[in-house]
């Protein structure tokens, strides 16, 4: 009996890869599916089995919660926002710091030349910060991939990693990410 | 339509079902080919509650475990039918074509 919750115990764990709302509907009917093709004496989810659990998990999460059947206009709204606001992220990364960067002042782009006007020292030529600017850009699709799979709590992480590395834009991207993933995507949009 | 979810309904298709039992009807069906996992049996049900061809038919607790019942909606036996037809003509093409080459060599 031990040994059964002890596998039991490794399902719900691979089941935390599946959408809050998913797992209140279906964790239980799904263990007992797993508890019944559970070979005799079985102690640990077989690899190809949490593989399968672990991807259908995450695909679950894209594919965003089933209608509610409640459409208002700010939800509508929000969830608009949750689609385009890790996007935007990602793309201040990429002109704010990536860009200036590899291009240089001589670019004509207003908003470049105001970016390295705020940012002066990303104009510099300094090969030291190459690094820095490329884990931005990474970072920034990380936190846009954790994001639209709404994993809210790893994207948190990742931005308050990036705290040491920069100031105040963190703050705004801490706010853009909670605001986004709180009413989570609805199926009137397309997915 | 993909191979699990058109045998998915097809093992719903005479009478409701729970998870498990959609799982070795469908092993049933495919000779034992097809052994669906937990986790793309879920994918497929849950996208196959949101397009309506299925609906959830009743729940039991059974061993202190939720089992929860599915069937086919009307919506669910048509688009069977018709992925059924289809197929049913694709390999009648399929086998007639062959015959057609088999009797000329």
């Amino acid at each position: 009996m031990s040994e059964s919750s002890g596998l039991e115990q490794e399902y719900r764990r691979l089941l935390a890869w599946y959408p809050r709302a998913f797992r209140r509907d279906h964790a239980d009917e799904i263990l007992g599916v797993l508890m019944a093709s559970a070979g005799e004496g079985q102690r640990r989810p077989r690899l190809a089995e949490a593989a399968d659990l672990l991807w259908s998990g995450l695909k679950m999460r894209l594919r965003g919660p089933a209608p509610t059947g409640e459409s208002r206009p700010w939800t509508d709204a929000l969830a608009l926002f949750s689609l385009v606001a890790p996007l935007f992220l990602l793309l201040l990364d990429v002109f704010e710091v990536a860009l200036p960067y590899r291009l240089h002042p001589v670019s004509g782009l207003p908003l470049l030349r105001q970016a390295i006007a705020r940012h002066p020292e990303i104009g510099g030529l300094s090969m030291l910060n190459a690094p820095a600017f490329d884990v931005t850009v990474a970072g920034g699709v990380v936190v846009a991939v954790l994001v639209l799979l709404g994993l809210r709590w790893m994207a948190l992480a990742v931005i308050a990693a990036s705290v040491v590395l920069y100031g105040p834009p963190v703050l705004f991207a801490c706010g853009a990410v909670l605001a986004a993933v709180t009413p989570r995507r609805s199926r009137l949009l397309p997915s | 339509m993909q191979e699990a979810t058109f045998l998915i309904l097809t093992a719903l298709a005479t009478g409701s079902q729970h998870g498990y039992g959609i799982i070795t009807e469908v092993s049933q069906i495919s000779g034992g080919r097809v052994r669906l996992r937990a986790g793309t049996l879920y994918t497929a049900l849950d996208r196959l509650r949101i397009d309506e061809m299925i609906a959830v038919d009743r729940e039991e607790i059974v061993d202190n475990r939720l089992r929860r019942y599915y069937r086919l909606t009307p919506k669910g036996s048509q688009k069977l039918a018709a992925e059924a037809a289809r197929l049913q003509a694709n390999a009648a093409a399929a086998l007639s074509r062959l015959d057609l080459a088999g009797g000329t060599t």
